[in-house]
């Protein structure tokens, strides 16, 4: 079958999803909304996601991890969003950049930060972002000097998901400024930066994602070995776009998650709920918000899984990366609203125990996430025409 | 090298480049000039089917293996280069291919050889004045009188009606049984118009404008009792079960239209100048062709996991419905935002531009086989167990 999902790739979806509606919503449902979890409890958490593996997927088979396809992450992540958007933005991030220092990091660093990272005693982060440079990555300011045997990095990060817990950081600054003035896709570089080099975070929360962090970071001549460096001078910025284009089917990934908990309790709700002595799913304008939900879920599907498998084959598929999150934020904005009016106030109480206020919310984050609506539309017009409205 | 999922597979994406560069070179410039000027002529429509033949063959071929699949992409390059053209042709092809199996033994080489051929035209006579989404009102009848059914009544919208050689007729052949149950007591017939006239008139559309539909009046028609393909208890539901694969054929045209409309888009936007720039150089501009592009790709993907679970033969009227749901929204979206990239030219049926035509092709194709209200209507019936249908 060429559309759809490999046979063990459904079981996967299905064993996920079992496992998560039984372990982890009961923990999400009630916890998400008292705030940021702690170390510990994310520990424990990602421990118990580590037994459908979870973590280990991202990591080479010579650290212990059992490396699963990007159409298996796609599942992990949207199985394990449909019931906690906050603890799948987490993990994913997480996930993904301990596999960056578990392929790129000095040994030394490797032997003591992978095997912890694979159980959540040691927490990634990865530094793009800037107060003046999201979307414009090429308006960083953050700098690392190397100084003998030593970077020193003075500058700022904000907006990186899981920031104040982290213990690692896989920083973007310039290593070079007068190349980075000359031409921004130079004088760039990536390095592994601990807490130990002194940094301070805060953190940011949001409107949705309740029970992660984000971090603002500040550097104050904070020192990292030069072993650090994990790439040259000049192949920083290239890094990044691949790290981007993993990151936006990621948070597509996500959104179909939600989208899919969204679409489930509504469809539960149509049948219980009982207005004007029916249920509320036969009145056709109802019918019409759930057609129109499960086709939205569909397509999403479809583009996010699509682009995976390209992933998967090593082909060229920017275009189909920046396409299924720009297809998906939308859908999951649509999806989301819809949810809520199908539960009329009941979609808006934090209490009762319905969770229809909790997906709106944590949706939104992904609208912003990884790539602007208004950045992808200028992306994927420039893949098409060849012209670029970006500036 | 891992094979490539949510993709065309390789002999399909040849198929597809296959009939796409024919229908480029030997069709799009009859279209062009021809569309606007009316309904063929019988001649002209014949001189078409043989002219097709290398692709018609080339579909056959595939459709050996990748029935549903193969048939959703002639459908959609037919429909890229010559919308009118692709209904007419598919509408015919697909009538006669299911009649082939069901016709009497005598006629079925007859019937493929005359339809391949163009020198039979098929339809499809479901549709009556009072009867289109409610298929619980069908007034045509027909009774059986010694060796004949005897039919009257009429049939309203068929696509090819005009033109019909052939047809498969949806008629009530047990009335009382109707009233009671809709979905007993219809039958179909084959019906053929050397051997049982009928009269017909053309009712022409906003698009499609070189087809034909027909409004057909059966006054004491007579049709040999032979011709009955499916009986009381099985005509309703086989009126579903052929429903599917025209829906999603349906579906499959608007891939075509919207395909042709993105192109020309693409093109008008590196090609006109505007404040001293190319138009696709504006961000207002970009967000359009990014979502044309976009909704054109979740309407390719819907079609073509519609078509690959028919030809696997699992349940998927889920998936049809809403294959054709969104299409049936998103080529409307499409072709507006075409007409507009070109501003005056896209409305002009001169100077060789061809939106104005996407736009009149798209609405119309997009009506039959399945109202947008029904079909989400279905849709969620399916999804909630709940009807809000009546």
């Amino acid at each position: 079958m060429d559309f759809q999902l490999p046979a063990e790739v459904e079981k996967l979806q299905i064993e996920l999803r079992d496992f998560m509606t039984k372990e982890i919503r009961p923990i999400a449902d009630v916890r998400d909304q008292q705030g940021p979890l702690s170390k510990k409890e994310l520990a424990e958490i990602i421990q118990k996601c580590n037994k459908v593996g979870y973590v280990y997927s991202w990591v080479p088979a010579e650290w212990g991890g059992k490396p699963r396809t990007y159409l298996e992450h796609v599942i992990e992540a949207e199985e394990m969003c449909r019931v906690w958007p906050a603890l799948s933005a987490t993990v994913d991030t997480h996930s993904g950049t301990l596999r960056l220092l578990a392929q790129t990091a000095p040994e030394e660093m490797k032997k003591r930060l992978v095997p912890p990272g694979l159980v959540g005693e040691v927490i990634a982060c990865d530094m793009v972002s800037e107060p003046q440079a999201g979307s414009d990555t090429r308006g960083f300011r953050t700098t690392a000097i190397l100084d003998g045997d030593y970077y020193i990095v003075n500058g700022e990060k904000m907006w990186q998901t899981n920031g104040p817990w982290s213990d690692v950081g896989v920083l973007t600054a310039i290593g070079d400024p007068e190349a980075y003035a000359r031409n921004p896709r130079e004088g760039v570089i990536t390095l592994a930066i601990e807490r130990s080099s002194g940094w301070k975070v805060r953190d940011l929360p949001f409107i949705g994602l309740r029970a992660g962090m984000t971090g603002h970071f500040v550097f104050n001549n904070c020192k990292v070995p030069k072993e650090n460096v994990l790439r040259p001078t000049g192949m920083g910025y290239q890094q990044a776009l691949n790290v981007r284009g993993w990151a936006r089917v990621n948070v597509a990934a996500q959104g179909l998650g939600v989208m899919q908990a969204a679409l489930e309790d509504s469809i539960e709700w149509c049948k219980k709920r009982m207005a004007f002595d029916r249920p509320i799913g036969g009145f056709q304008l109802v019918q019409e918000m759930i057609a129109d939900m499960a086709t939205d879920l569909s397509c999403s599907r479809m583009l996010t899984y699509r682009a995976a498998a390209m992933m998967d084959a090593g082909v060229r598929c920017d275009l189909e990366q920046n396409m299924c999150k720009y297809f998906t934020v939308e859908a999951s904005k649509r999806v989301t609203d819809k949810a809520i009016q199908i539960h009329g106030a009941r979609g808006l109480t934090t209490h009762e125990g319905f969770r229809l206020e909790r997906y709106y919310r944590d949706a939104a984050v992904g609208h912003i996430a990884e790539g602007t609506q208004n950045v992808l539309r200028l992306v994927i017009g420039r893949r098409l025409l060849g012209l670029s409205a970006i500036q | 090298m891992t094979i490539m999922l949510f993709q065309l597979p390789e002999e399909l994406q040849r198929l597809q480049s296959d009939l796409r560069e024919f229908l480029d070179r030997e069709i799009r410039p009859i279209a062009d000039v021809r569309d606007a000027q009316g309904p063929l002529s019988r001649a002209e429509l014949k001189d078409l089917f043989l002219k097709l033949t290398p692709i018609t063959q080339m579909q056959l071929e595939a459709a050996t293996k990748r029935r549903m699949l193969s048939w959703m992409i002639f459908s959609e390059e037919m429909a890229r280069v010559w919308t009118s053209l692709a209904v007419t042709v598919t509408t015919s092809l697909g009538t006669i291919f299911y009649l082939a199996s069901r016709a009497p033994e005598h006629m079925r080489a007859r019937l493929i050889k005359g339809g391949l051929e163009g020198d039979i035209i098929g339809c499809d006579m479901m549709s009556e004045p009072e009867a289109g989404s409610d298929t619980g009102n069908l007034k045509t009848t027909a009774r059986l009188e010694g060796d004949y059914y005897v039919v009257n009544g009429q049939k309203m919208w068929p696509t090819n009606g005009p033109w019909a050689d052939v047809g498969i007729l949806s008629a009530v052949a047990d009335p009382e049984a109707y009233a009671k149950n809709r979905r007993e007591g219809v039958i179909h017939l084959i019906v053929e118009k050397a051997v049982s006239p009928w009269q017909v008139r053309d009712l022409p559309f906003i698009g499609l404008r070189a087809g034909t539909t027909g409004h057909f009046i059966f006054e004491n028609c007579r049709v040999p009792k032979e011709n009955l393909i499916a009986d009381s208890s099985k005509g309703y539901s086989q009126n579903l079960a052929g429903r599917g694969g025209a829906r999603i054929g349906v579906a499959a045209y608007g891939l075509g239209i919207m395909q042709a409309a993105l192109e020309d888009s693409i093109d008008w936007c590196k090609k006109r100048i505007a404040f001293g720039r190319p138009i696709g150089g504006f961000q207002l501009v970009q967000e359009m062709i990014a979502d044309m592009a976009t909704d054109l790709e979740c309407s390719r993907l819907l079609v073509y996991l519609a078509a690959e679970l028919m030809d696997s033969g699992a349940r998927c009227d889920l998936e049809q419905n809403m294959a054709k749901a969104f299409v049936t929204e998103v080529a409307k979206r499409v072709t507006d935002k075409a007409i507009q990239i070109h501003g005056a030219r896209g409305l002009t049926t001169q100077e060789g531009f061809r939106l104005e035509r996407y736009y009149r092709d798209a609405v119309t194709g997009q009506i039959g086989e399945g109202t947008i209200q029904i079909v989400k209507l279905v849709m969620a019936r399916r999804i909630l167990g709940i009807s809000a249908v009546v």
